[in-house]
């Protein structure tokens, strides 16, 4: 039950008065005219020292009546009755945790400061009404799906956004996509300073390493080459005689540079000249890991495969279920992805539906870059947003609006006025049929 | 079948009460003790010389040849004068049948049948330092005069019973009976002492306490404030904590009253207020009925 004007209650106080006069009056009874005191000896009983409570049940009765009309003067709702608070009192909180690189780095308790963050997401849960948590290694994207989710809620709204903040992961221009009468947290986790990162890169029959060392604002990069031929962290399924398209799209995706290193999973890419690819895609089924959720939106990013796929023409059909990564001119599925295989040994497979070389050769460059990952230069950064800068996009959550009973119209007082009302008229039964005061006089004994 | 109290209390014609209180009295089984004014034949004695002649009783003389005077009882008017306790005491019950309004019916009772046994009844009644006195005399003028004035005595203040019974006494011409109606709580030595000073002075005194049974069970329930009506003061007692102890002490100022009572020769009833009036009055009467007559010094008309 809540009330609309709690500082009523202090009405309360008045019960002190039924109590008072119930101790501090005497019981006026009228004194019995007697022909003479001379024969009544014996204790004396003087009512004034007397200080007990006369009469209980009026007494509580009285009282109750005065609680009674103190908690009507308070505005009392009935949550029971009205159903849920009203959308004002209700709080939305979306809650987004950073995921990308720097994040899995280890905070001061040596957990990784997702899971640090995780675990302050979860003490937050129980003060919001409703709570969604958006987990992504991008605060701009994350950030924007948060904004949509909460413009479609009533009531009142908040963004609590975990991450390191380094450098560069969240603008402003990312926070006006929230509300501006939406509140917005921005919680630092702080993670330690990151290791030098270092990649390597084929290039035709040469390999490149290069290791960058961010200190400040000044990055160091050595880098150094070999002469070695880089293996493709993707397999190409062309079939048994790949066409010279096929070759030539192979040899452009190596062109460009593509990461060496080994890929932590299985990723082929099936052309559509591969023998069998019909039956491959038949037998294809919806990704179910998190590292092919992870593939899949890095290769689906891609905006060489975007553009290709954006010219050619499918010209096989995937099954519904598959991911759509890319689509052609007419909209069809130009690309999809799908898993095969079991356990351990599942592969992620990217069909291309078109014979268009230059888009099996954008496939394969994204997927092999999925595959070994990139180095994540902007996870080398060290420096992070500052506090000040952190403090100057937050924003206060709305305050709880109070109820206003009587612009809400869904006051309760009328039960507790009815409530009032019934047990004065027992107080009233119940104080006029109290015994008379005035003795009936027994049977008398006949004094011989 | 006599008139309850609550009936008699229903009646406001005091003579009508009085009436039928005194028919109920004689129609008893008992034999009227009173006797009216007549010279009456006591006893016979031995002739002596110098007895008058007239008292000679010659038919005797006939039968036995002896010589035998006559003695008469010369009956006297009786003259009773009823002392009515006016005092607030007697204000009690104030509901039902309060003490002052019995001794009003006992005291026009009395007067009714004393006058009309053609004797005298006088009133005096007492309030404070107003005194009420109707004198002795006989006939319905005054009977109606005196139940006048008992119906309109009313209690009020403390009375003082030794001056009024000193005062009955004085007024009464000739030796006669003072009969006290009260509940005696006041001055009980000098109400004594009066009453004997006038026993000393050849009046019969008599005393009817009378008491309600109210006052003398204390059945009160709970815890009660009792107010003195004469006095005004106020105590606040339980009567259920000390009702064995109060009906001792009743009973003891009862028997105390009747001792001394029997002590100097002073008739004594107890009246309960819950008692028909004219039980009382045959009871006391019939039970002291030789008392009533004067004392039987008068004239002995003898040869």
């Amino acid at each position: 039950m809540m009330f609309s004007s709690p500082w009523a209650w202090i009405g309360a106080l008045a019960v002190a008065a039924p109590i008072a006069i119930h101790l501090l009056t005497r019981q006026q009874a009228r004194p019995l005219p007697f022909p003479t005191l001379r024969f009544l000896k014996g204790a004396t009983i003087t009512f004034a020292r007397q200080r007990r409570l006369r009469d209980v049940a009026l007494l509580v009765l009285r009282c109750a009546t005065l609680l009674a009309v103190v908690a009507a003067g308070a505005g009392p709702i009935l949550r029971a009755i009205h159903g849920p608070a009203p959308a004002a009192t209700v709080l939305r909180r979306a809650i987004v945790i950073d995921t990308s690189a720097s994040m899995s780095r280890k905070t001061a308790d040596g957990r990784t400061a997702i899971d640090s963050a995780r675990t302050q997401a979860a003490a937050l849960m129980p003060s919001a009404d409703q709570t969604r948590t958006i987990e992504f290694d991008r605060l701009d994207a994350a950030i924007a799906t948060a904004a949509a989710w909460l413009d479609h809620a009533p009531g009142r709204r908040e963004l609590v956004v975990f991450s390191d903040f380094q450098r560069g992961a969240l603008e402003s221009g990312t926070l006006a996509m929230v509300p501006k009468d939406d509140g917005v947290r921005l919680i630092r986790i702080d993670v330690p300073t990151p290791a030098p990162a270092s990649a390597s890169a084929g290039l035709g029959s040469r390999t490149f390493s290069t290791r960058a060392i961010v200190e400040g604002d000044t990055t160091r990069v050595s880098w150094r080459n070999a002469f070695a031929v880089p293996p493709l962290a993707v397999q190409v399924l062309a079939g048994a005689t790949p066409s010279r398209d096929v070759e030539a799209a192979i040899d452009a995706a190596e062109s460009q540079g593509l990461p060496t290193g080994t890929a932590a999973h299985a990723v082929a890419v099936v052309s559509a000249d591969a023998d069998g690819a019909a039956q491959l895609l038949a037998n294809a089924r919806p990704i179910d890991r998190p590292w092919m959720f992870d593939a899949v939106q890095h290769v689906r990013r891609d905006e060489t495969l975007t553009a290709a796929a954006m010219r050619s023409t499918a010209t096989l059909t995937a099954p519904a279920l598959l991911d759509v990564i890319a689509r052609d001119r007419q909209k069809h599925i130009g690309v999809a992805a799908g898993a095969a295989g079991a356990g351990d040994a599942q592969t992620l497979q990217f069909f291309v539906l078109t014979k268009e070389p230059l888009l099996l050769s954008a496939t394969i460059a994204a997927a092999a870059r999925s595959a070994v990952g990139s180095p994540g230069w902007e996870e080398s950064e060290p420096a992070t947003l500052t506090d000040a800068q952190l403090a100057a996009w937050n924003r206060p959550t709305p305050p709880e609006a109070p109820v206003s009973a009587q612009e809400d119209g869904r006051s309760d007082a009328r039960w507790f006025w009815a409530l009032a009302l019934l047990l004065v008229i027992v107080e009233t039964v119940a104080r006029r049929s109290r015994p008379s005061q005035i003795p009936v006089e027994a049977a008398h004994e006949h004094v011989a | 079948m006599p008139l309850q109290p609550s009936v008699v209390a229903s009646l406001t014609d005091l003579e009508l009460v009085a009436r039928l209180i005194v028919e109920g009295v004689r129609s008893g089984p008992h034999r009227s003790p009173f006797r009216g004014f007549s010279t009456e034949f006591d006893q016979h004695r031995s002739y002596r010389p110098g007895d008058d002649l007239r008292h000679l009783d010659w038919k005797l003389l006939g039968k036995t040849d002896r010589l035998y005077s006559r003695q008469f009882r010369d009956t006297t008017n009786m003259a009773v004068m009823l002392v009515v306790d006016t005092s607030a005491s007697m204000g009690f019950p104030q509901e039902g049948m309060s003490k002052l309004r019995y001794a009003t019916i006992a005291a026009a009772a009395l007067s009714y049948l004393v006058v009309t046994q053609g004797d005298s009844a006088g009133l005096m009644s007492a309030s404070g330092e107003q005194l009420t006195y109707l004198p002795a005399r006989g006939g319905r003028a005054h009977l109606r005069r005196v139940l006048a004035t008992l119906d309109k005595l009313q209690p009020a203040g403390a009375w003082r019973p030794a001056r009024a019974i000193a005062r009955a006494a004085d007024l009464l011409k000739r030796r006669g009976l003072i009969i006290v109606l009260s509940d005696f709580y006041d001055d009980e030595d000098d109400t004594l002492r009066e009453m004997k000073r006038a026993g000393r002075r050849g009046h019969d005194v008599a005393m009817l306490q009378l008491l309600s049974p109210a006052e003398m069970s204390l059945s009160y329930p709970g815890d009660r404030e009792f107010e003195d009506l004469e006095s005004g003061a106020r105590r606040t007692i339980s009567p259920a904590a000390i009702g064995r102890e109060y009906r001792a002490s009743v009973a003891t100022f009862l028997e105390e009253w009747r001792g001394r009572a029997r002590q100097n020769g002073i008739d004594y009833a107890l009246v309960t207020t819950d008692e028909a009036p004219e039980r009382a009055l045959r009871t006391y009467i019939v039970k002291r009925g030789s008392r009533l007559m004067p004392a039987r010094h008068a004239s002995q008309a003898t040869a």
